[in-house]
């Protein structure tokens, strides 16, 4: 980790850092006075430790205290991957979840694939290890607090901070799922519960994700709003739609935008961006390798570029060589396969920092590892920026 | 006559007139090859019963004089040396190709996403791909005494079935995990 990535946020300044992809994304944000709260988890694949609780250790930050929230936006292992070591790290943290997984439908599912009989996990093992564990604390005699369910205009945390002669409220609220995507969500689930008798097969994520949690941050007059990966549908009383027609928490316009879905072309809503997002506000989007084809494309860039001049990518999700390490192995592979790409698109962190007491959005850019301008964006100087990879 | 699938079929040996009782006969029991490997004259005159492991019929046969039987030797040997070997799942099923993720589990290289086309799966796997499914692809080189071949082999895994007892199993965790989530 570079020397200003070790530096903590002062008090008063607000804090938004994304991380990933390496395997998955992350988001810490620092809602000041110390304070802190982690949106999903993934590991740093230079270390294997989970991204968010390793930035803040490398601060001193005393995890069990400081932490407040954490926050699973979804059970898909690109957003979960350490959670549970996460969780057992931040003691006192309260654990959001969103209602779509808190059913019978989906615990059944979820907890007849946490043994699996395969390398790759399929995030849901990750999950019911965060269950349990609130198990594990009421054994140890801990108060069991259960988890805060996210539902449209759920309100999941409330404090404020006392800044010189500054009192600023602190709110955190759940724009998603709305009441018809836990519907959905609930009917896909259990057509994935496997019947009798049936091959065992790996658990495969149903689309659109309807599950997934949006949050919207609010410190003093700063406004973050966190995509997940949500999805737009043609139903209006689910994904994006229903946020803009009936969420009623949102009050003003965010400056900060965690692009939903890695950009991609069905998670883009063009009513967000003048709506409830401040002009020309500062967006970041994690790529994502994983699927058929690479996100955010080219023409997600282009189409994200166009809409502000402040966005960022944790690092780039273009075409990666494979080293192949025999030269019969790759003549083969192109024999056998149509098309093959790497799953790994590298590994950076897009940092926001904000005085709270500013009363404009004013976000200072930092940049680290593979992270770098969305093209139309201007480099920012920082010192320990590795330039992106081509 | 029964036969039992797993069992192994076991050879007991005992005197040409004796009346054969399975379970009140301290007999030597000798694998079929053992027998086939026993000296002639050892065998002679004897009358073997053959008891088929698990099933309750049991019949006398008077057993001709065994000969030896040298066992054929290998003449042809193949070896499959991999160079690299994926463990992959089915994400997507389309008309000529299906999407994968590929884990290494042998050689070069991280995670990768693959379209791979339908007709280099043999008949019978073909069966077994649908989305979820679990194959493991090997990239090598077979040598056989006729020379060295570039070989890519795709299986798909035979998973066993969710059984009854594994769906209730999840259900009654699954109830106590809501247990858990349910406090208020």
């Amino acid at each position: 980790m570079s020397t200003s990535q070790l530096n903590p946020p002062a008090d008063d300044e607000l804090e938004v850092s994304v991380f990933g992809p390496g395997y998955g994304e992350s988001i810490v944000i620092h809602l000041g006075g110390g304070k802190w709260m982690l949106v999903d988890s993934c590991l740093d694949p230079n270390t294997g430790f989970p991204a968010p609780t390793k930035y803040l250790a490398d601060f001193k930050v005393d995890l069990a205290s400081a932490v407040k929230m954490v926050v699973a936006t979804h059970w898909h292992d690109d957003h979960i991957r350490g959670l549970s070591a996460v969780f057992r790290a931040c003691d006192s943290a309260q654990l959001v979840i969103s209602k779509a997984l808190a059913t019978n439908e989906f615990l059944s599912l979820a907890t007849l694939y946490s043994q699996r009989p395969f390398a790759e996990t399929t995030g849901v093992d990750e999950f019911v290890r965060v269950l349990r564990m609130l198990g594990e604390r009421k054994k140890r005699g801990a108060q069991l607090s259960p988890p805060t369910y996210a539902v449209t205009d759920r309100v999941l945390h409330i404090d404020s901070l006392q800044l010189a002669s500054l009192t600023v409220d602190i709110k955190v609220s759940a724009l998603s799922p709305s009441d018809a995507s836990i519907l959905k969500a609930d009917l896909a689930f259990a057509q994935l519960m496997p019947r009798e008798n049936l091959p065992k097969r790996r658990l495969v994520s149903p689309t659109p994700n309807h599950a997934s949690v949006v949050l919207w941050v609010e410190v003093g007059q700063h406004k973050i709003l966190l995509g997940a990966d949500l999805e737009n549908t043609a139903d209006p009383m689910t994904g994006w739609s229903v946020i803009l027609d009936e969420a009623k928490v949102i009050s003003g316009k965010a400056s900060v935008f965690k692009i939903p879905h890695h950009g991609s072309e069905n998670a883009h809503e063009n009513r967000v961006w003048p709506e409830i997002l401040h002009p020309n506000p500062w967006a970041v989007v994690t790529p994502y390798r994983g699927g058929k084809k690479p996100l955010p494309s080219p023409t997600d860039v282009e189409r994200i570029a166009s809409l502000t001049n402040h966005a960022y990518a944790t690092a780039s999700a273009r075409q990666q060589k494979i080293r192949w390490g025999e030269r019969v192995v790759r003549e083969l592979v192109k024999e056998v396969a149509r098309e093959i790409h790497g799953v790994y698109a590298g590994w950076g962190h897009v940092r926001f920092r904000q005085k709270i007491t500013d009363p404009a959005p004013n976000w200072q850019v930092e940049l680290f590892g593979d992270a770098y301008p969305l093209s139309g964006a201007p480099k920012l100087p920082s010192p320990d920026t590795i330039p992106h990879r081509a | 006559m029964s036969i039992s699938e797993s069992g192994p079929i076991v050879a007991e040996t005992a005197p040409a007139d004796a009346t054969m009782s399975t379970s009140g006969n301290k007999a030597e029991f000798l694998t079929l090859e053992a027998i086939l490997a026993k000296p002639n004259s050892e065998s002679a005159n004897r009358t073997q019963v053959v008891h088929f492991n698990g099933g309750s019929d049991t019949f006398a046969v008077r057993h001709p004089r065994p000969y030896l039987i040298p066992l054929p030797r290998r003449l042809v040997r193949e070896y499959f040396i991999a160079l690299q070997k994926w463990e992959g799942y089915v994400t997507e099923v389309g008309q000529d190709t299906f999407h994968a993720r590929l884990i290494p589990l042998l050689g070069e290289g991280s995670d990768l996403e693959a379209e791979i086309w339908i007709e280099e799966i043999d008949g019978e796997d073909r069966t077994l791909l649908q989305p979820g499914a679990i194959f493991y692809w090997s990239i090598g080189y077979l040598d056989r005494p006729s020379g060295r071949q570039r070989t890519s082999i795709i299986r798909f895994q035979r998973l066993p079935v969710w059984t009854k007892r594994e769906l209730e199993a999840a259900r009654a965790e699954a109830a106590k995990l809501k247990e858990l989530l349910d406090v208020n």
